[in-house]
């Protein structure tokens, strides 16, 4: 099996020449800023500059209303010591490992079946499904499904004879939540990791099926390094999604008026409980803000770890 | 030629783009609550338009509308309307008139000082009734709707009481001879559970719900105060007390005992109330508005009545909340918003929250819809008390953060009373210690 690698130096491909002096490429430059500027204007007003303001207001106290009041690193210190942080800190990191994990290993399991099926573009349509509906309605649909009088204790009770499972209680709901996001999330991850595995040529697997490969050493030797720049993409893409996660958990776990118990809380539904959320909000901007900053450095630092435990040299094929 | 002709196109396209967006943002940001006449006034709704009582304010704002000459541009936000006020409070574009329960009100507004002292409409005649506000708003009202200070920042126009609500036709005992203290309803409970009933329907997986329970025990205790004193404690010594103890393992013995309808902790609101209106469980200790929520649900010939909470001691008030208007210290039209409070505080109109949306009004001369007959006689009789003796809405990281975690703990048997006073006397501490922001 022989894979093209170029050499290390050299760049992979070459985009017009070095420093474009031809009409079409001066005309190009000039076409840069009045394309630029309108998303860049949008980016700074919607995103860096909240972010900013965000990071302003975590070193104070402040109640959306009454003046700011400076507070230094006191609503960090205080997030450390505050356990329902720590939970939800914990939750988002269980998220991402966990459900992450599940969702790659079940994406991976599910490309190898599909890859090899008759009319996989409809079964991959079937698994994209979960992804495309809204969160909060598959959530709804969830809790009826799971309630203490739900389809699937009705199913158990007929066919099994079993009392009713309380797949909802104190102690089952944060496992509950993260089946949900595994099944909502790996649709789009089959999708994108079979899109990849498309690429590779039929005569790949071939030759390894001639060599003896069973299904695993397929998956290692062949599909892993020939797809592997699109599955680093999609873990990155999932590191940053699983931090997001906010209206599966809230709709499933909350009701109405009400958040879900603190215990199920991630990172987003804690800047909303300390916020906005509940009957009753705690209107705690600068606490609210500084778990948010916090969140956003610690994904970042995940992200540059992983795009640094990812990088491989692309092979072409 | 033609090519570069279409680069210039593609550039001024873009340029008008970037240019259409600017203005685009220069608009929003402007002024758009087209202020400046004095007649008229802007009011954000806790209502959405289908909802009952939404009918009756839309009805009542299109009669003060011909009567006064005085226009209202009304928004029927929905519960969140709060919310959005303290968005628009640090803009011009704020509205003269809310409406929302009592400690959303206050734990939003009332601490900031950005409410409006509302003691002037108390002075002001009603149009077509010659009685003033404080004449028909009757003075037990004032613990909800005024600060430390006396300052007025709610005029109430909806009452919630909060009892045990129970089927009369399915338990004619009750209604003959409702408990009234906390022995007696034990045994009616001990005799609903012996004779195969599910004694108790509570929705678990609304916290604040599990909370009235417990806090309700809790103050009945301590009596009116005492619940709201020992979570503000920053020592949280006061669990320890032998009252206190017993008032939990009360609550603690309803799951011990199996009295609540099975699934109570793992359903999804409305699930088990509704359970309850068909007759699967017995009792349901819920706002006023359980007749309302559960009665296209019920079992046919549900006759709905109710009792007060038990005591525990001496105290037998009526733990309750109010619904009330509110105008933001910032509202333009502030002087309209108020005509329009006591325009609506007229009998005729206000009957109309009794009679069209079936709840509960400050005037004890509005008739009451049959099935809230008990709740408002304890209403007219007892003394009042707030729902979670306050805690919900002065303290309400602390009660979402600590308090209800623990006490769902408590009300489904994975704790004892003993570890309940362990682990909230800790986890009290931690949070006052850690609260600074």
């Amino acid at each position: 099996m022989t894979l093209a690698t170029p050499p290390v130096g050299e760049p992979r491909h070459r985009r017009g020449s070095p420093r474009g002096t031809g009409a079409f490429d001066r005309s190009r430059r000039r076409l840069y800023l009045p394309f630029v500027v309108p998303a860049l204007v949008l980016y700074l007003a919607f995103v860096i500059g909240p972010t900013l303001a965000a990071l302003w207001i975590s070193f104070h106290r402040w109640d959306g209303v009454s003046d700011m009041r400076w507070n230094g690193l006191d609503n960090y210190s205080a997030l450390f010591d505050d356990p329902t942080f720590r939970t939800a800190l914990a939750n988002t990191l269980i998220i991402l490992v966990v459900a992450g994990a599940a969702i790659f290993a079940i994406s991976f399991v599910l490309t190898m079946i599909v890859r090899e099926m008759r009319g996989r573009s409809f079964i991959r349509s079937v698994l994209f499904f979960p992804h495309i509906v809204s969160a909060i309605v598959l959530s709804i649909v969830w809790g009826f499904i799971f309630e203490h009088n739900g389809t699937v204790n009705t199913i158990l009770s007929t066919v099994f004879g079993t009392e009713p499972i309380p797949w909802l209680n104190a102690d089952n709901l944060f496992l509950m939540i993260l089946i949900g996001t595994v099944w909502i999330s790996t649709g789009l991850y089959v999708t994108i990791i079979l899109a990849a595995v498309d690429r590779i040529p039929r005569y790949f697997y071939e030759e390894a099926l001639l060599a003896g490969a069973n299904a695993y050493q397929r998956l290692r030797f062949v599909t892993l390094p020939l797809s592997w720049d699109v599955i680093s993409v999609a873990a990155i893409f999932w590191t940053i999604s699983s931090l997001k996660i906010f209206e599966f958990i809230y709709a499933f776990g909350g009701t109405t008026n009400d958040m879900p118990p603190p215990a199920v809380w991630n990172s987003a539904l804690f800047v909303y409980g300390e916020s906005f959320g509940g009957r009753s909000p705690s209107y705690l901007f600068g606490y609210a803000s500084a778990s948010a900053i916090l969140m956003l450095v610690l994904f970042t630092a995940l992200i540059v770890v992983l795009r640094r435990l990812l990088r491989r040299d692309s092979i072409e094929f | 030629m033609q090519m570069r002709y279409r680069r210039r196109r593609v550039r001024a396209a873009a340029l008008t783009l970037t240019v259409t967006l600017g203005l685009f943002g220069a608009a929003c940001s402007a002024d758009d609550s087209g202020g400046g006449s004095a007649q008229q006034f802007t009011y954000w709704s806790m209502w959405q338009e289908k909802e009952p009582q939404a009918k009756v304010l839309a009805k009542a704002l299109a009669d003060f509308e011909k009567e006064s000459g005085i226009k209202v541009k009304v928004e029927w936000q929905g519960r969140d309307n709060v919310t959005k006020l303290l968005a628009a409070l640090r803009t011009d574009d704020v509205p003269d008139l809310i409406d929302q329960q009592y400690f959303t009100v206050s734990n939003a507004i009332v601490k900031n000082d950005q409410f409006k002292d509302l003691s002037d409409v108390h002075d002001m005649e009603i149009p077509g009734e010659s009685k003033t506000v404080r004449q028909v708003i009757p003075e037990k009202y004032d613990q909800f709707t005024t600060t430390a200070n006396g300052a007025q920042f709610l005029i109430p126009y909806e009452v919630i009481g909060y009892s045990i609500w129970y089927d009369a036709k399915t338990l004619p005992d009750v209604a003959d001879n409702p408990p009234k203290t906390w022995q007696e309803f034990a045994d009616v409970l001990a005799r609903s559970k012996a004779s195969g009933r599910n004694p108790i329907a509570l929705d678990g997986d609304i916290a604040g719900y599990a909370e009235f329970w417990t806090a309700t025990a809790l103050s009945r205790t301590l009596g009116p105060g005492g619940f709201y004193k020992l979570v503000s404690d920053k020592q949280a010594s006061g669990w320890n007390n032998p009252g206190v103890r017993n008032a939990l393992a009360a609550i603690a013995s309803l799951a011990k005992q199996k009295y609540f309808i099975p699934g109570y902790d793992s359903s999804k609101f409305p699930a088990i109330q509704t359970k309850w209106a068909q007759n699967q469980a017995d009792f349901l200790y819920m706002g006023s508005w359980a007749p309302t929520e559960t009665g296209t649900l019920a079992a046919p010939g549900f006759k709905y009545r109710s009792f007060n909470f038990p005591t525990f001691g001496s105290d037998e008030s009526l733990p309750a909340s109010v619904i009330g208007f509110a105008v933001p210290k910032s509202a333009d039209h502030a002087e309209a918003a108020q005509k329009f409070i006591a325009h609506f505080l007229h009998k005729e109109r206000l009957s109309k929250i009794s009679s069209e949306a079936n709840n509960l009004t400050p005037r004890s001369d509005v008739e009451v819809p049959e099935q809230l007959e008990d709740v408002n006689e304890l209403l007219q009789e007892k003394k009042l008390s707030k729902i979670t003796d306050g805690v919900l809405g002065d303290f309400s990281d602390f009660d979402k953060k600590v308090f209800q975690p623990l006490n769902l703990q408590l009300m489904t048997g994975k704790i004892t009373p003993d570890e309940f006073i362990d682990q909230i006397t800790t986890g009290q501490r931690d949070f006052w210690a850690g609260h600074r922001s």
